[in-house]
């Protein structure tokens, strides 16, 4: 048998080299020959990023003796390598992705590519027009999308182009995380997709750590709830986060002074009733996803560093949200056994009670419950027990049963989960 | 079926060899047509595989014999080649590359893995040049055409010095 050498390997096989290698030496292997330009292409192609960078590397680039990143590609796609490459590449990774950079790299690419279905880009603000162009260079569909805009006040241009793009995108996409302002997604855009995207399994919608909201700036990417009573079901019965704000509902039981000016202006209009079915049509939906791990309403907004006073923070504060009590129907999430993360940042919700703590220890053993320290909480709390009819205002929400005094410890030690009885009619007289 | 019962395979030269049937089972080749047909007593013949390189594969089944986690032993691209498979791998680039073709026909992921990791370090810190040599590979390019290739793919060629 003659001795076997790396050209006579089967091409499938000199093929199977290629995942051990890293982008650097990929792009040696090219230049070796015409055989191992078409072996090792694709490889070279499939993911756009800029390659882990040795820490001295990192460091000449930053002090400007090497080029960067973004203009060697830039340099290669004014070349033509995209055009030539559009079918091998499935990723896109742009980290530092100023407006001009992603200007630059769109007028360079060809109109669609054929693998292409994920990106993930950060650093851009750009336009309606600009992201949904990029949004139509995927041809069979996106899987996973993620945008985002951090320590700046920017925008990222999503708007009504880009969210008629993505709805054609429904049936494939698994992951949209937009961690940024957005320009406009509106409430029923999101129902809409979340209505008809059978594979979701992350949306993800809100901006992260905000110091204060710029007026300028609103952020539109919330759901209206009242949506959820009239709209279809959802589709997406894989998802696993969920972190979208919903407001729009009317919360009667908000009834304190905010910002010393009452509640007209921060509180939505209308009847317990109505607030309780609002809420109760929200919760029904979050109930069927249960392979809930991650549920985000809320969004922090850091005031620390910024001179306002408690009572400023309240300015920040969502009271059209979701209440997060038993009454208002929190009992309808308890199938959501794996969540691990429920953050309710600067929202005006109540599961910090006794009653609902005790519930959510119950149900949602894995989970982290976030909420923002807030002072005027705790005047709210002693308000509280001193005001009798405004404890009647609360928490007689539509004489929904509340509260178990009688609910002793032996519940809490009890832990093969038959806690659950406690709802049942035959548990509460029992407990009578 | 019992865990002793043993395998007669025979190599392309029509050496035979004994083993066991957990080390036959580490090839999937092997264990689907033990399970299909039985043990039938007969040698199994593998015309693709020579005396010595079935040899050194009955050498990395046997070592890796009692290794729970064997199926994904060598998934991780980037993690580090155990000693005893760097020491094993040590052989010169004909052998390296039947073991690959073996390993292939014979479906011990574990090995295939092995085995292009290898190559793939080889390929690793070389210059174009450098890897032309290794491999003795001839440049077919026309310095234009390299030229071309060289500005289409300037993306991660900067050089790590």
């Amino acid at each position: 048998m003659a001795t076997a050498t790396f050209s006579g390997l089967p091409f499938e096989i000199q093929e199977m080299i290629g995942p051990f290698l890293s982008l650097h030496h990929l792009a040696q292997c090219v230049l070796v020959n015409k055989t191992w330009k078409t072996v090792f292409n694709p490889f070279l192609w499939r993911h756009i990023e800029e390659p882990l960078q040795w820490k001295s590397v990192q460091k000449r680039a930053a002090r400007g003796e090497l080029e960067d990143w973004n203009s060697i590609f830039l340099r290669c796609t004014r070349a033509g390598a995209l055009r030539k490459n559009r079918d091998l590449i499935r990723s896109v990774k742009f980290d530092n992705c100023g407006d001009d950079f992603f200007r630059d790299f769109l007028s360079n690419c060809p109109d669609d590519m054929r693998q292409l279905n994920c990106a993930e880009i950060e650093g851009l603000e750009g336009d309606d027009d600009m992201i949904s162009t990029f949004l139509r260079l995927s041809v069979y569909g996106w899987k996973r999308l993620v945008f985002r805009l951090s320590d700046s006040d920017g925008c990222l241009g999503f708007g009504f182009r880009c969210s008629d793009v993505l709805q054609e995108h429904a049936e494939t996409l698994e992951v949209l995380r937009m961690e940024a302002m957005v320009e406009i997604f509106e409430g029923s855009s999101i129902q809409t997709l979340l209505c008809s995207a059978p594979l979701l399994k992350e949306l993800y919608l809100i901006p992260p750590n905000r110091k204060a909201l710029d007026e300028t700036c609103q952020i539109e990417g919330w759901v209206i709830a009242e949506g959820f009573e009239q709209g279809e079901e959802w589709a997406c019965m894989e998802l696993e986060v969920f972190g979208c704000q919903i407001g729009d509902i009317p919360r009667p039981d908000i009834i304190r002074d905010i910002f010393d000016e009452g509640q007209d202006g921060f509180v939505v209009d209308g009847t317990v009733e109505s607030s309780i079915n609002i809420q109760r049509g929200v919760y029904k939906q979050l109930a069927q996803m249960t392979k809930l791990r991650q549920l985000t309403l809320g969004i922090h907004y850091d005031t620390y560093d910024v001179n306002y006073s408690a009572h400023d923070k309240e300015y920040f504060r969502r009271y059209d949200c979701l209440a997060m009590t038993l009454e208002s129907g929190l009992d309808l999430l308890r199938d959501l056994k794996d969540l691990e993360v429920v953050e309710l940042d600067d929202m005006e919700v109540y599961i910090q009670r006794e009653e609902e703590a005790i519930w959510v220890a119950q149900h949602w053993p894995k989970a982290r419950i976030q909420l923002t320290e807030y002072d005027t909480d705790r005047d709210y709390y002693s308000e509280e027990e001193e005001d009798e009819d405004y404890e009647d205002q609360v928490f007689d929400f539509g004489g929904i049963p509340y509260i178990l005094d009688n609910y002793t410890s032996e519940y809490l030690s009890d832990e093969d989960g038959s806690f659950d009885e406690y709802d049942s009619e035959d548990a509460w007289t029992d407990e009578e | 079926m019992s865990a002793h019962s043993q395998i007669l395979l025979t190599s392309s030269e029509g050496t035979e060899f004994i083993i066991d049937r957990d080390i036959a089972d580490k090839s999937m080749l092997l264990k689907c047509m033990l399970e299909d047909i039985g043990e039938i007593g007969q040698a199994v013949p593998l015309p693709n595989v020579s005396g010595p390189i079935l040899t050194k594969v009955i050498e990395y089944c046997t070592h890796h014999r009692d290794d729970p986690n064997f199926l994904s032993a060598n998934d991780d691209v980037a993690a580090e080649i155990d000693e005893w498979d760097l020491e094993y791998c040590k052989v010169d680039q004909g052998t390296l590359y039947e073991l690959i073709l073996a390993a292939n026909y014979l479906d011990i992921k574990p090995l295939m893995d092995l085995t292009c990791k290898t190559v793939a370090n080889m390929i690793k810190a070389k210059s174009p040049e450098e890897i032309r040599k290794t491999f003795n590979i001839t440049n077919d390019f026309t310095p234009e055409e390299e030229d071309q290739v060289r500005r289409e793919n300037g993306k991660g060629s900067r050089r790590l010095s």
